[in-house]
């Protein structure tokens, strides 16, 4: 689960949890109060109205105490009996069997300062109010009323509105934690993508400014990050500026020496036969030396001057037959070939240079290990797979193959197998890597697999994205 | 008689063991040491060829190039990186007779040096020789072998001297191919060698000065795996 998930959904669970009990700690203490306000009122209500009644009677008599008592009706809306002391209605109206019966318990159980309620109706929406009071002559008479009010409701009454209080709840508290858990991760996915850009080879890549100008661990740990980009992008930058110094330095000793070479050529002339031998490995060793400096120069080129591509549209198909052509040529002096097999019209747009390099490098490679009066077989395709069409370049030598491990290994500058071969066949060992440089370039991929048509064999194939 | 030569190199013992070597093969060898120098030799005395460093301290060799080529029309080789295309393409463009990576065998650096001197000597000895130089029309193109110009629709078009030679062997045979061997040779003076894509750069530079189409149709077209052919536009 990603950091995000997991600190927006314990973040929403903590806070809808809170929310939710919050919001019924408040319901519940809120209905509370709002009961014990209206029994006060309404008690301190009927407890006036009990005590006039009881007055307006003793002093007054029935018609007067009716009047009185439709009087209350009229403006409180309470349909009101008064009780004497046998239980029987002092106004002489009819009264329910509900409000004789708490009259009755009212005269036996409650007192003067609290009425006594009953929620029990039948009719909804009605309470009972009892109230006893005392007359001048110490009389005792009890005085129901019939109140119209909604019964307090239980608490989980409605279960539409809380859902809809819940909810709410929850949609507040998730979007506050989606605001947090993004505030809190996205610049760690910078961060991520960053880290990822660099080890793939962007050494370049830096991130404090995409974090923003905050001032907390994650912005001190990009500016980390950065210092540490920048340190290995310096170390390996002047890596290989030292490769490509020395490398070009080498070449003024070596100028000389050729030129040296020749001269002693001269001299040895004609007459010291046995000083040719000589001269001639000197000649193939400082040619060897010059062509691995020159490719060392080209890898490093590849490697520092990714931006200056100059793209033009090629003709693959004549690149691949110059090459082969070129390649055979030499091939031929070693009692080996080079065939192109299979070819397809096929433009891509790319460097003429470093495409040269790259395939020609791959074939030489090839024909270098190839057995001898084997052929070097070259194809070109292009295949058109889901709307998107690739380019394959694939070169099969006739030799023993490499072991499944080097596969990938032999794209490595300097990369020797384990039979050692490469010197006495006369590579410098980084062909295949500027291959694959080049080939990267150009948004491809390289990939060595052996031969699976049945004898030896290795297969080299170059893939460009068309 | 000795020829003539200057070698432009800031490698003093590279520059002695050249002339040491090209002593004996007739040619007798001037020294500078930085492009300045270069430049004033070459333009104040008078030399059959110029081997000239690209990497030059103070201005490099394209540069030197450039100011010898503003009031000099001697043949230059230059001495270039290996692998490194982009100085031999500049180079040819700029002028360069012939290039030569570094290090070089001597014995290649002579022979390049004399098919460049035999063929500029080919060029001033016919135009002596021929009383009136040809002239080749080729659709909008007009090449005059004598003056060494070519007008494209009236206008003069500048070209190094190896992509004239270029243009003048596909003009003479205007609607045939003509092999990239035999253009090597007329344009280079010397086979072409394997890897060698010199003659390719020439017609692609061509190619851009002319403009790589004429009323429609692909002025120089490429002959895969031959070489090239100029087009005729068949109304003609």
């Amino acid at each position: 689960m990603s950091l995000f998930t997991k600190i927006f959904l314990w973040f929403w669970l903590a806070l809808g949890l809170v929310g939710t009990v919050l919001v019924l700690a408040v319901a519940a203490t809120q209905s509370e109060t709002d009961e014990a306000h209206w029994r006060d009122v309404t008690g301190t209500a009927v407890r006036v109205y009990a005590q006039t009644a009881a007055d307006t009677y003793e002093n007054a008599g029935t018609d007067a105490l009716v009047i009185y008592l439709q009087r209350v009706e009229q403006t409180a809306r309470m349909r009101t009996r008064i009780f004497d002391e046998r239980g029987a209605e002092v106004s002489g109206r009819d009264a329910t069997i509900e409000a004789r019966r708490l009259a009755d318990v009212a005269r036996q159980t409650g007192d003067d300062a609290e009425p006594v309620f009953d929620f029990s109706s039948r009719v909804a929406q009605v309470t009972l109010v009892a109230q006893p009071v005392y007359g001048r002559g110490g009389t005792r008479y009890v005085l129901v009323s019939e109140v119209t009010r909604k019964r307090p409701a239980p608490l989980f009454a409605e279960p539409g509105a809380w859902l809809l209080r819940l909810v709410a709840v929850l949609l507040t508290a998730g979007l506050v934690c989606y605001g947090l858990a993004r505030y809190l991760t996205s610049p760690m996915e910078t961060l991520r993508a960053g880290v990822r850009r660099l080890a793939s080879g962007d050494l370049s890549t830096r991130v404090s400014a995409q974090v923003g100008t905050r001032r907390d661990e994650i912005a001190d740990l990009s500016r980390d990050f950065d210092r540490m980009a920048e340190r290995i992008e310096s170390l390996v930058r002047s890596q290989r500026r030292l490769l490509g110094d020395i490398s070009h330095e080498l070449r003024s000793p070596l100028a000389r020496l050729s030129v040296a070479l020749g001269l002693a050529r001269r001299h040895a002339g004609d007459e010291a036969p046995n000083m040719t031998s000589a001269l001639n490995r000197i000649e193939r060793e400082s040619e060897r030396l010059n062509e691995l400096i020159g490719q060392l120069l080209t890898l490093t080129r590849l490697e520092t001057d990714e931006d200056e591509l100059q793209k033009t549209q090629l003709d693959l198909q004549e690149l691949v037959r110059q090459v082969a052509a070129d390649a055979d040529f030499e091939a031929q002096g070693r009692n080996r070939s080079v065939r192109v097999m299979a070819s397809e019209e096929c433009s891509f747009p790319g460097s003429a240079e470093l495409m040269r390099s790259a395939i020609e490098n791959v074939v030489r490679n090839a024909v270098r290990y190839t057995a001898e009066n084997t052929s070097v077989e070259v194809s070109l395709r292009c295949s058109s797979v889901d709307g998107n069409s690739r380019i394959r370049i694939s070169v099969r030598d006739c030799g023993k193959g490499v072991s499944e491990a080097a596969l990938t290994e032999i794209f490595r500058p300097f990369y020797r197998l384990a039979e050692a071969r490469d010197r006495q066949t006369g590579g410098t060992g980084l062909g295949l890597a500027i291959a694959e440089r080049a080939v990267r370039l150009h948004g491809g991929t390289m990939h060595a697999a052996n031969a699976s048509d049945g004898g030896d064999g290795l297969v080299v194939e170059i893939q460009l994205p068309a | 008689m000795m020829e003539r030569v200057l070698v432009v190199d800031d490698d003093v013992e590279l520059c002695e063991l050249v002339a040491e070597y090209l002593e004996p093969e007739g040619f007798s060898v001037d020294v500078a040491d930085d492009g300045l120098a270069g430049v004033e030799r070459a333009l104040a005395d008078t030399y059959a060829i110029i081997v000239l460093d690209v990497m030059l301290p103070g201005i490099n060799g394209f540069e030197v190039l450039r100011r010898i080529r503003a009031k000099s029309r001697t043949p230059v080789l230059m001495l270039t990186a290996r692998g490194a295309d982009v100085d031999r393409i500049v180079g040819l463009e700029l002028g360069a007779d012939d290039y030569l990576p570094k290090p070089f065998n001597p014995r290649e650096l002579v022979a390049r040096i004399q098919a460049i001197l035999r063929r500029t000597r080919d060029i001033t000895s016919a135009s002596a020789v021929i009383s009136s130089p040809e002239t080749l029309i080729v659709g909008d193109v007009r090449l005059n072998t004598g003056a060494r110009t070519v007008l494209r629709g009236g206008e003069s078009v500048e070209l190094t001297a190896a992509e004239f030679d270029t243009l003048a062997v596909m003009l003479a045979k205007a609607g045939r191919v003509v092999s990239r061997e035999e253009l090597a040779e007329a344009a280079l003076g010397r086979p072409l060698a394997p890897l060698d894509r010199s003659v390719d750069m020439h017609v692609s530079s061509l190619r851009r000065k002319l403009g790589s189409e004429v009323g429609g149709v692909e002025r120089i077209k490429t002959v895969r795996g031959t070489g090239y052919v100029y087009l005729v536009m068949s109304d003609e």
